[in-house]
């Protein structure tokens, strides 16, 4: 078995350019398969995500200076977060021992996975855990108790994509808003914010289209979220799918032919050994080392190069594995075929 | 396997090699073309159009302003300070530096609509760009209301312009424009309407000749996928030779019957070249229409012609080169032994 073995390492050294020549193709190749699988999996999780996702979210463009009518503006946008929509903003309050508090102001139907505890109370106050030492809050000149503490840091994502964290935040939840008893009409700052965190649910349509109505009036332009486009799926399905089925199958042609020669070259060697004692299977083995050695060697200088993550490393040997029973399944019914007793005549190989 | 069935064997590989060729080199050149810098940060999409007869025409008679909100519009004039811009479809939007709302906004749709006189100013200095009165920064005639500042580094930025004024505003469309839309459908329309009005379309990002360092591949994917294929290559040669070294008999007798090299290869090579040329070219046919579809088309039929004969060339070099290698092995060796 090793004598097989360190035969196989011999035809590698025997047959050097061929040999290198595979080493670069299976390193490129595999890198290639190993990296569009990853990222067809990744981006067929991503857009799962996203189908699953209730919540639909806009785009907002300013396009005027303010609006026409700020007070019919607020009221349509109170309408809408009565029920399966919210929205929130970002304001700064004034705290007298510790300076400015970041409070987000919640408006509307709350999923309750927002929130671990949903609130029976129309405003209802949570505060981070790094401000349990608050007990009232004075909103709007009226004084509010404190609810709860949110336990623990959550993280948590704003709609800005930035991950922030619950800990030194105060969240204040209306439930059913009037927001004109809570935001000045002159405050345009807070109505961009608010159209802008919009989120409806999938399933209210009408309640999307009155929002869509209601808000493009002139000050500012909301356009649905597009839906993340499948573009990178389309590329690699249509275009290097197609161009790794047709390397492998050239290379594996290109293979038998090769294994024809390689044979034919050192049939008379084949015959004496087996003369000798030695069985098909070792032929089949010395034959078998010279790709699983190459397939090692391409896989080593990948890790060297850094191009291969170790973490990868399983789904390599998988590749190999395939690629390797698939020249066994090439070599074995040649090797079984060859009549090996006409070759031992005087005159060498024809 | 008998010769002839090898032989064409090769001429099949051979085709194969043609098409991942093909794919491989699209790829690379495709994205050599979408890194390449394109005029205003715009989409690949665009076309560059230029003026050649008179044409007087305003931008609302080329398009619908109700109804064509997905595409996006420059105009540059030469001999004035300001580009116009039409752009319902928001794709500048973030080119706007500082979110000041009840300041600073977008053009509208109403903009467009009303021909109103609204403008981008750009901003010279950092503290004119964030505190400055944008307001005093108007020019009468051009740009009367100022909706937003941009500094030198926007995308909208190019040297010797003050202003990105409303192009509905102006009266005629300047001697170059750029057009773009993800909407091909609809560029394309638009594209001839603008040549029927006495345009010429001067630049396209799809279908440009290649130039040689396009097909220098740059990044990790490009390089992977090129060596990929162009690994194939040797490993074809090696194919060809180990397939006349099986076949060596062949050769041989050919020899000792008196055949010269150059008349035992056309003999021997004659079905191959047929199946090689054509196999080529119907693969070359089925990837073009294939990619078409696909994916945004780069690679133009010249290209895609000299692809194809370059493929051809070298592989049939390659079968040449390795049956002479073995040809030479058989000179050496003399034909002694073969003729007992």
């Amino acid at each position: 078995m090793l004598n097989d073995i360190w035969l196989g390492i011999k035809d590698i050294w025997n047959e050097k350019w061929l040999a290198l020549c595979y080493i670069l193709f299976f390193l490129n190749m595999m890198f290639i398969v190993v990296s569009t699988t990853d990222s067809l999996y990744r981006e067929k999780m991503e857009i799962e995500q996203q189908k699953a996702q209730d919540y639909k979210k806009f785009e907002t463009y300013v396009i005027g200076m303010q609006p026409e009518q700020p007070e019919e503006f607020l009221k349509n946008l109170s309408d809408i977060y009565q029920k399966n929509a919210f929205s929130y903003c970002h304001v700064q309050l004034q705290a007298k021992t510790i300076g400015a508090l970041d409070t987000y102001i919640v408006f509307g139907d709350v999923p309750k996975k927002l929130f671990e505890k949903k609130l029976e109370k129309n405003v209802s106050i949570l505060v981070g855990s790094g401000l349990a030492q608050i007990r009232e809050i004075t909103v709007n000149g009226k004084k509010y108790k404190v609810d709860s503490v949110i336990k623990g840091d959550t993280e948590f994502t704003t709609l800005d994509n930035a991950t922030e964290f619950t800990d030194n935040k105060v969240f204040i939840i209306i439930s059913e808003p009037q927001i004109l008893e809570w935001v000045s009409p002159e405050n345009y700052d807070v109505m961009y914010q608010l159209v802008k965190n919009t989120q409806i649910l999938s399933k209210d349509k009408d309640r999307e289209t009155q929002f869509l109505r209601n808000v493009n009036t002139g000050f500012l332009d909301v356009k649905k979220e597009k839906p993340k486009d499948t573009e990178e799926i389309a590329f690699i399905l249509k275009f290097i799918d197609p161009f790794l089925v047709i390397i492998l199958l050239s290379c594996m042609l290109c293979t038998t032919l090769i294994l024809n020669g390689m044979i034919k070259k050192r049939i008379r060697e084949f015959s004496l050994h087996l003369i000798h004692g030695a069985l098909l299977t070792d032929i089949f083995i010395r034959v078998v080392t010279f790709f699983v050695v190459i397939l090692l060697i391409s896989t080593g200088i990948g890790i060297f190069l850094g191009i291969i993550q170790l973490e990868e490393l399983w789904f390599y040997a998988l590749l190999e594995t395939g690629i390797i029973l698939i020249f066994a399944g090439i070599l074995t019914p040649k090797l079984k075929r060859q009549n090996y007793s006409l070759n031992l005549r005087d005159g060498g190989v024809i | 396997m008998a010769y002839r069935k090898q032989c064409i064997l090769c001429a099949i590989i051979s085709c194969l090699i043609m098409s991942s060729t093909f794919i491989s080199f699209t790829y690379c050149i495709g994205r050599r073309i979408a890194a390449k810098d394109v005029p205003y940060g715009l989409s690949e999409n665009y076309i560059k159009l230029v003026r050649e007869s008179l044409c007087e025409k305003s931008v609302e008679e080329i398009i619908d302003l109700e109804n064509d909100t997905n595409v996006t519009i420059i105009s540059e004039y030469s001999n004035e300070n300001y580009i116009a811009l039409y752009d319902p479809r928001y794709y500048f939007y973030n080119e706007n530096p500082v979110q000041s709302i009840g300041e600073r906004r977008y053009f509208s749709k109403k903009d467009y609509l009303e021909h109103t006189k609204t403008g981008v100013a750009v901003a010279w200095s950092e503290s004119q760009l964030f505190g400055g009165n944008i307001q005093q920064m108007t020019q009468k005639g051009i740009c009367e209301e100022c909706i937003f500042l941009i500094d030198t580094s926007s995308k909208l930025y190019q040297s010797g312009i003050d202003y990105i004024v409303n192009m509905t505003s102006v009266e005629k469309m300047g001697e170059t424009i750029y057009i773009d839309s993800d909407d091909t459908e609809k560029l394309q329309k638009i594209e001839h309407r603008l040549v029927s009005e006495g345009y010429k379309v001067a630049e396209k990002k799809q279908n440009t000749w290649i130039k040689i360092e396009d097909i220098i591949p740059q990044s990790l994917y490009e390089i992977v996928v090129f060596a990929a294929n162009a690994a194939l290559y040797p490993i074809y040669a090696f194919t060809c030779g180990m397939m006349f070294f099986y076949n060596r008999r062949i050769l041989k007798i050919n020899r000792l019957c008196g055949g010269t090299s150059w008349k035992i290869f056309c003999h021997l090579s004659e079905r191959y070249f047929k199946v090689n040329i054509i196999g080529s070219a119907i693969m070359t046919l089925v990837c073009y229409g294939f990619m078409k579809n696909a994916i945004p088309q780069y690679v133009g039929i010249w290209s895609t012609v000299c692809l194809y004969l370059g493929h051809v060339l070298v592989t049939g070099f390659l079968f040449w080169f390795s049956y002479i290698c073995n040809m030479q092995v058989l000179e050496i060796r003399g034909t002694k032994a073969y003729v007992k």
